[in-house]
């Protein structure tokens, strides 16, 4: 890279409200990829993206949040801008973001979130997935008809040969993949049943997840990002938030309310990711 | 004729600020330069008399 | 009629992505439209249905791939068209919006520390825009044309005031840091400095200079208008030399433009020799004054680069080192014109740099042939119509009468390409004189079509019994992406001579010329 751009002492330090557990142990040169008015978001060379957000609804365990940055508008990050991953701290031009001593978001699945999930209340999520969740991505592939969705069919083809997800891994429109989503949903139900039957909560590693590991360098940056986050059993807030919705409703009607918000999460990954979510290891969706 | 400015320019990194076609700045970023890529607009959608006026303000 | 439109790492919101694709489907006369991340397992997809093809093969996962199939090649075309107006509009859904200014004051207070400000917007806003930048205190480099030289003079004095450079209006090409603008090539580093009227003018050099094994300080693009208007009076050359002077990392100057007013001349080189720095003037397709002092003038692009590059290697310069000495050309030539017919006579040369046409025609000219182009004015050298060439004609591809309304040929080849054809068809032609120029803001693969164009045309000319010369060159060097060494076999395969620079082409294309118009006397 040559040129030491952040020699000199920076004027400002920004402090977040929130550090994604996976944030600190990522070090080296990161550069901006794209900047949307609520998140800003990084590309490491290993090709994980960073995501710097306002709101912590948007959170996950490789996003710091920090409303400051995105007030007034001063000092933005764009498109091309370098960012240095110091560890305790992010450094670019202008400021630094310390994080140090800041709370650590997890991401993980807990005991709380899951204490109420119960089969039936997997077939109400389901049955609400059918009639809510948005088209164009997996959802068809909850529909046992006909579709001229090129991505649903293949994606069948992928499932009726057998557990193979990492054939799904890139697969899909979406600025992240469908068929990424889709696998982070099933990994969290696995998260889950383990967490609810009292295992630990980390899931031993098995020839699947090394399939996945090695799948992951076959897709785009937000997909590898998505799909390593849950190999390490970790998930977006705002999926955490689904799932314990659903476990805390009483009635059919929280639950719709819990899918409506998770689908409106992206185009379609909210869709896709509780597709996958419901999907049953045997291959159908009937038992949970 | 002073042209402090210029010769600091060439020791320094240069920052652009990039308005019109954008494959100029995705080129620059290729080049690991710094550049903001404007979504740049005709001022006053394009009327020249409202153009004038504003620039009077 | 299948099309695919690459978007090389695109961080698109998805939701923005969704409603691309529902506009595309809708778009009349689209049977299927796939927007998709180029990941390997999509890619395969849509070979599968058929839809992959061109660069879509080449596609990576953070690549964003567009895949159309449509009735007809028109309805794929403007699905096509569609698809680039949406991504240039990249609107948002749900509150996700990209963070673009849209003014100048927008932009200077994210971005405060911006010392450049590069503008490529309609001509009649650019001055506008200039102006503020400028008093913003931006350096600016306009790449627009059709500026009008009033605002250009007031703009290059208000430069003037606050020390800024101020290159153009219609300033292709600067190379400032080592760092390429606009339209420019990967030039090694080094002690050359170049101040320059003239955009292909500058690639061709620096990208001699580059192949000579010597490296450029800086390149400062002047604009066209600069020396040859005389109500701009070399303003903004006066400032560029006047930088290069006090720049340590700049030893050997170099001054290129078209011949310039006989007083602003006069200003620029008394201005060189108080740099008292050694310096190399090219005034193309004016023969060289006899060199005196610091100054030495070249006879051509090629030889002002071997100069300058002698210069800073603090050697004596004797001449230029070339693929073929004088003899090796004439028994090329008579190769070439072996299987003509005795209609075949004329020169074509199609040029997409305008600088480059200029030196072809000079050198034509100084050896006494009669040659018309559309960069001559005069009635008698002037072409009756641009698009008809008549007897020896030499034509600039990039003159806007060819480019209203459509990109410059350095971008989209199919201008020249048809012209080429219609060349081929006339039974005058004997040769056909082109360049190539590669590096940013130039076409990915500039060869490829017209390598076939090449091929096609040469076929054309055979089948009726006589054979077709085309000789070429190529602008650019092994840094630039578009591979030179892939892009020469490409047009060698084809059959096409390939010079390494403008001037030797047009040399060669001299040669050929000379025999063809002799051999039956």
């Amino acid at each position: 890279m040559g040129q030491p751009i952040l020699e000199k002492g920076t004027g400002k330090t920004l402090r977040p409200i929130l550090v994604g557990a996976g944030v600190p142990g990522l070090t080296g040169w990161g550069q901006v990829v794209s900047s949307f008015a609520g998140a800003v978001n990084l590309r490491h060379p290993q090709g994980l993206l960073v995501s710097l957000v306002e709101d912590p609804r948007n959170m996950t365990s490789l996003s710091v949040c920090v409303p400051a940055l995105f007030r007034k508008q001063e000092r933005r990050l764009f498109p091309g801008k370098r960012v240095r991953l110091e560890g305790p701290s992010l450094a670019t031009e202008d400021f630094v973001l310390d994080l140090q001593g800041r709370p650590i978001w997890q991401g993980r699945i807990t005991g709380e979130d899951v204490k109420g999930l119960s089969p039936s209340k997997i077939l109400l999520l389901k049955q609400s997935l059918v009639s809510m969740g948005q088209d164009g991505g997996f959802l068809g592939l909850l529909r046992r008809e006909q579709t001229d969705n090129a991505f649903v069919s293949k994606a069948r083809r992928v499932l009726a040969g057998g557990q193979v997800l990492c054939g799904l891994v890139g697969l899909g429109p979406g600025s992240t993949p469908s068929g990424d989503d889709f696998v982070a949903g099933v990994l969290m139900r696995e998260e889950a049943k383990a967490v609810a039957a009292h295992r630990e909560p980390v899931i031993p590693w098995s020839a699947e997840k090394e399939g996945l590991r090695a799948a992951m360098d076959r897709t785009n940056d937000a997909g590898k990002t998505l799909l390593w986050q849950a190999l390490h059993g970790r998930f977006p807030s705002y999926l955490i938030e689904a799932v314990r919705s659903v476990s805390e409703a009483k009635g059919q009607q929280e639950i719709d309310e819990a899918v409506e918000r998770a689908v409106s999460h992206g185009a379609t990954s909210g869709t896709d990711a509780l597709v996958g979510f419901v999907f049953s290891r045997e291959g159908t969706f009937e038992e949970p | 004729m002073d042209v402090k400015k210029i010769n600091e320019l060439f020791k320094k990194e240069l920052k652009v600020i990039n308005l019109g076609l954008d494959s100029f700045a995705d080129n620059l970023r290729k080049e690991e330069v710094e550049v903001l890529a404007m979504d740049w607009k005709p001022p006053a959608g394009g009327n020249e008399r409202l153009i004038s006026l504003l620039d009077k303000l | 009629m299948k099309k695919i439109i690459l978007r090389k790492n695109a961080y698109y919101d998805s939701v923005f992505l969704m409603l691309a694709t529902q506009a595309l489907k809708q778009a009349p006369g689209v049977r299927e439209a796939v927007v998709a991340m180029g990941t390997e397992v999509n890619l395969a997809l849509l070979r599968e249905i058929g839809l992959l093809a061109g660069e879509g093969e080449s596609a990576r996962p953070n690549d964003l791939v567009i895949a159309v199939d449509a009735l007809s090649g028109e309805a794929a075309e403007e699905a096509c068209r569609i698809a680039e107006e949406i991504l240039k509009r990249k609107r948002h859904g749900k509150g996700e919006e990209e963070y673009r200014p849209v003014s100048l004051d927008g932009a200077l207070r994210v971005f405060p520390e911006a010392n450049l400000a590069v503008i490529s917007v309609p001509g009649r806003y650019a001055g506008r825009e200039a102006r503020k930048a400028l008093n913003r205190g931006l350096h600016v480099m306009i790449f627009s044309d059709h500026v009008a030289v009033e605002e250009e003079v007031e703009l290059k004095d208000l430069a003037l005031d606050k020390g800024l450079l101020m290159m153009g209006p219609d300033c292709g090409t600067a190379i400032l840091n080592g760092k390429p603008l606009c339209f420019a090539n990967g030039v090694r580093r080094g002690p050359i400095g170049l101040v320059a009227a003239s955009g292909s003018g500058l690639q061709e050099v620096c990208c001699c200079i580059d192949r000579m094994g010597g490296g450029i300080s800086q390149a400062i693009g002047t604009g066209g208008r600069d020396l040859q208007d005389r109500r701009v009076r070399g303003r903004m050359m006066l400032m560029g030399i006047e930088a290069l002077k006090r720049d340590p990392e700049t030893r050997v100057m170099v001054v290129l433009s078209k011949p310039p007013a006989e007083e602003v001349a006069a200003m620029v080189l008394a201005r060189l020799e108080q740099t008292g720095k050694p310096c190399v003037v090219h005034f193309l397709g004016r023969k060289p004054s006899a060199s005196g002092g610091s100054i030495r003038f070249s006879a051509n692009m090629e030889e002002a680069a071997a100069m300058a590059v002698a210069l800073s290697k603090g050697e004596e310069y004797r001449e230029i080192s070339r693929s073929f000495s004088n003899a090796k050309m004439a028994t090329v030539a008579e190769a070439e014109v072996q299987n003509m017919t005795s209609e075949q006579k004329y020169v074509r040369g199609l040029f997409a740099g305008g600088t480059l046409a200029i030196e072809a025609l000079a050198l034509f000219e100084q050896e006494g042939f009669k040659v018309l182009s559309n960069v001559r004015k005069e009635p008698g050298l002037a072409l009756r119509s641009p698009h008809r060439s008549e007897g020896h004609t030499i034509v600039d591809m990039g003159d806007d009468v060819f480019t209203l309304g459509r990109p410059h040929p350095m971008i989209d080849p199919s201008l020249r390409e048809e012209r080429m054809a219609r060349e081929a068809a006339d039974p005058g032609t004997a040769l056909l004189l082109l360049d190539v120029v590669l590096g940013y803001g130039a076409h990915e693969d500039p060869c490829g079509p017209l390598g076939e164009t090449v091929a096609s045309a040469k076929t054309a000319v055979a089948g009726r019994g006589g054979y077709l010369s085309v000789i070429a060159s190529i602008t650019g060097t092994e840094r630039d992406f578009q591979n030179i060494a892939e892009q020469k076999k490409k047009l060698e395969a084809a059959g096409c001579l390939v010079l390494p620079s403008n001037y030797q082409a047009a040399l060669m294309a001299l040669h050929v010329i000379r025999k063809a118009n002799t051999r039956w006397t």
